[in-house]
């Protein structure tokens, strides 16, 4: 089913393509906006994380490093290394995209990057600027209305399924790191050296969780490069 | 409102933004060296992995804790996506607290 030609169209064509998406983070947004209830923060903080930082994983990291009194400048530095790889999917867009309405059409479109809505968008070899306006904005509003859902709801809930939630965050980044050692087993690696070496840090030299995460991924990251180079394919 | 918090939430957005927004000021950034480019494809299953451990065996004790994974790790190769394995997990650990085994 397509929304034909003109903008409009391609905006609510867009906004089709966001369902799946959103089918995806609503879940995982009631769980952010639970975990953040149950970290102390009010459902205002969590849907102020949600509206703009919009960053799935660096969330829940951030409500996690906040809830152990990590330095906000901490938490910051751990955030932009953990999304330094949308520069690349930024990238990929950009070189698809159809000729925009100016600046200010493309810093919109840049906000709405996520791994999801890249993921999406580039299935298409051109990408109409509306297109991808849709897209974001069902991914955002979605992102942002369950957190609010999970804030409110989630604390009606009974602890004993409160408690369960908790665990949902540690399935979450499984889920996803299975994805990824399932398009690339070797990716496996990076991911099992960060384990490791968070591990050791933490629970042998007790090295603060601030501290170790970055060094973690850092050692991950190297770790990669022991693996056949596949960069190119 | 949590001040430190909003703080927190200001930092991650301008350093997201700005890795977001950079290629589209500057659309020459796939030129960005090789090496570069293979390390930043290597950070997300790194982070995810220091995500998980050790912090997951810290939200429950260890045993319950891996066997949770196990479930999840399972109903992620029946059913791939984010959803059915996370609800697996949740159902398994609301069970072992259920029955005080967690």
């Amino acid at each position: 089913m397509s929304g034909g030609n003109s903008r409009y169209g391609r905006l609510l064509d867009g906004l089709r393509g966001a369902v799946p998406i959103a089918v995806g983070y609503v879940p995982v947004a009631i769980t952010f906006g639970l975990l953040a209830r149950n970290g102390g923060l009010s459902t205002a903080d969590a849907m102020v994380a949600s509206m703009f930082a919009f960053a799935g994983a660096a969330q829940f990291m951030a409500i996690g490093m906040f809830a152990q009194g990590i330095a906000p400048v901490q938490i910051v530095v751990a955030t932009f290394f953990l999304n330094l790889r949308h520069i690349l999917m930024s990238s990929v867009i950009v070189h698809r995209l159809s000729p925009t309405r100016g600046f200010a059409q493309r810093a919109a479109l840049a906000y709405g990057v996520t791994d999801e809505t890249f993921a999406v968008a580039t299935r298409d070899e051109n990408i109409a600027p509306a297109y991808l306006h849709g897209l974001e904005i069902g991914a955002w509003g979605s992102w942002v209305a369950g957190t609010v859902i999970g804030a409110v709801v989630g604390s009606l809930l009974p602890p004993l399924v409160q408690a369960a939630l908790g665990f949902a965050l540690y399935a979450l980044f499984l889920s996803l790191l299975l994805s990824h050692v399932e398009r690339d087993a070797w990716l496996l690696v990076p991911a099992v050296a960060a384990a490791a070496t968070n591990a050791v840090l933490r629970e042998l030299i007790g090295v603060h969780a601030g501290l170790a995460f970055p060094v973690a991924m850092v050692v991950g990251a190297a770790a990669g490069f022991l693996t056949p180079d596949r960069s190119e394919s | 409102m949590n001040n430190a918090w909003i703080a927190t939430v200001a930092g991650m957005l301008v350093v997201t933004y700005s890795v977001r927004l950079v290629p589209f000021v500057i659309p020459r950034i796939d030129t960005l060296p090789r090496r570069l480019r293979r390390a930043l494809s290597y950070v997300p299953p790194a982070a995810l992995g220091a995500l998980i451990i050790p912090d997951a065996m810290e939200s429950l004790s260890l045993a319950p804790a891996v066997a949770a994974l196990a479930v999840s790790a399972l109903a992620y190769r029946l059913r791939p996506g984010i959803f059915v394995p996370v609800a697996a997990a949740v159902v398994f650990v609301a069970g072992a607290l259920f029955f005080g085994a967690a």
